[in-house]
């Protein structure tokens, strides 16, 4: 698990743009959906809850799980380029 | 205290921004020596970073583009939102559109809320986030001679705290932060329902009769009374809840 979470953080460190847009359309449109709202638009959680229709519950909980997915995704594409 | 996996479960909100100050607070003090935790929170931050210095942009899902069009239309019956917007091929719109769109929508969408409003979302939200975060209470007691004093020193201002009635237990108390000050939030329960009163000083208002509002599918109470605002916020029925604002005052 540490080995992991610090091999993410590497390879997030080292990952360019095309490789983060590559990451991002892995995502399901409900995960791409609440990272473009947070980290590109600058929503707010109760923000994003408004625009999406969503529980603000749900907000936080889909975000945690696109951000663990996208990190893990990022770090599978480092992997397979440098393979 | 909480755990390794409490922590992590709050961390994103812990990024963002988004949680009370006593547990930000905790959280702080918990990453400065965590082994565990810490490499965690470093690897969202630098995922956070990534994405915003990397010049990404991005399509808005067409399925928002309905929802936010929905919504305005529920806000301001009859109004067009940009012809860019009713354009085919919308799918294909960029960045730029997406930042408009927002924007757009939640300003229109804002447009006409009052200061009221905002308040019933906030004590809403705070009520969802103690919940969440299984952070009800930073006092737990039922004894009133123990709350009360817990909040000297901590709130520039000396909240009454009074006994719910028979139904209602007193379970604790706890800092909170609304409408951008400091609040003490008392915390009740009746039966297996949780009941926030949030409260703060307003000095130069009078006295206002009980108000209601629902939201989310909570239920919402507030009055001034004695130069204190007074909001009751619980997923139990209307009509305890008032049997509960009622006793109160």
């Amino acid at each position: 698990m540490g080995w992991a979470v610090a091999h993410a953080t590497h390879a997030i460190q080292n990952a360019d743009r095309r490789l983060l847009i590559r990451a991002l359309e892995e995502l399901s449109t409900e995960y791409r959906e609440a990272i473009v709202l947070r980290e590109l638009e600058g929503l707010s959680y109760k923000e994003i809850a408004e625009v999406t229709s969503a529980p603000l519950g749900t907000v936080m909980s889909r975000l945690a799980r696109a951000r663990e997915r996208l990190a893990r995704c990022v770090a599978e594409l480092v992997n397979e380029e440098r393979s | 205290m909480m755990t390794c996996d409490g922590i992590q479960s709050l961390i994103h909100g812990y990024l963002d921004g988004e949680l009370d100050a006593v547990t930000n607070i905790e959280i702080d003090r918990h990453l400065q020596t965590c082994p565990t935790c810490a490499p965690v929170y470093t690897r969202c931050r630098t995922l956070q970073t990534a994405l915003r210095n990397g010049s990404l942009s991005w399509p808005p899902p067409v399925e928002l583009v309905g929802r936010v069009r929905s919504a305005l239309d529920a806000a301001h019956p009859g109004r067009k939102l940009r012809s860019v917007f009713r354009r085919p091929g919308l799918q294909l719109v960029g960045a730029l559109a997406m930042v408009s769109l927002i924007a757009w929508g939640l300003l229109s969408l804002r447009h006409g809320t009052t200061p009221e409003d905002l308040i019933i979302r906030e004590v809403v939200s705070s009520h969802v986030r103690s919940l969440m975060a299984d952070h009800l209470t930073d006092v737990p007691s039922t004894d009133l001679h123990t709350v009360k004093p817990w909040f000297h020193g901590r709130l520039d201002f000396s909240p009454p705290v009074k006994s719910g009635g028979s139904d209602f237990s007193l379970i604790g108390g706890r800092l909170d932060y609304l409408g951008g000050r400091p609040v003490a939030a008392l915390v009740y329960r009746h039966q297996q329902h949780p009941v926030n009163l949030f409260i703060w000083p307003l000095p130069d208002r009078s006295d206002t009769e009980i108000q209601s509002r629902s939201l989310q599918g909570y239920n919402l109470l507030w009055w001034t009374q004695s130069g204190m605002s007074y909001w009751v916020v619980s997923d139990l029925n209307a009509q305890d809840l008032q049997e509960f604002a009622r006793s109160y005052r």
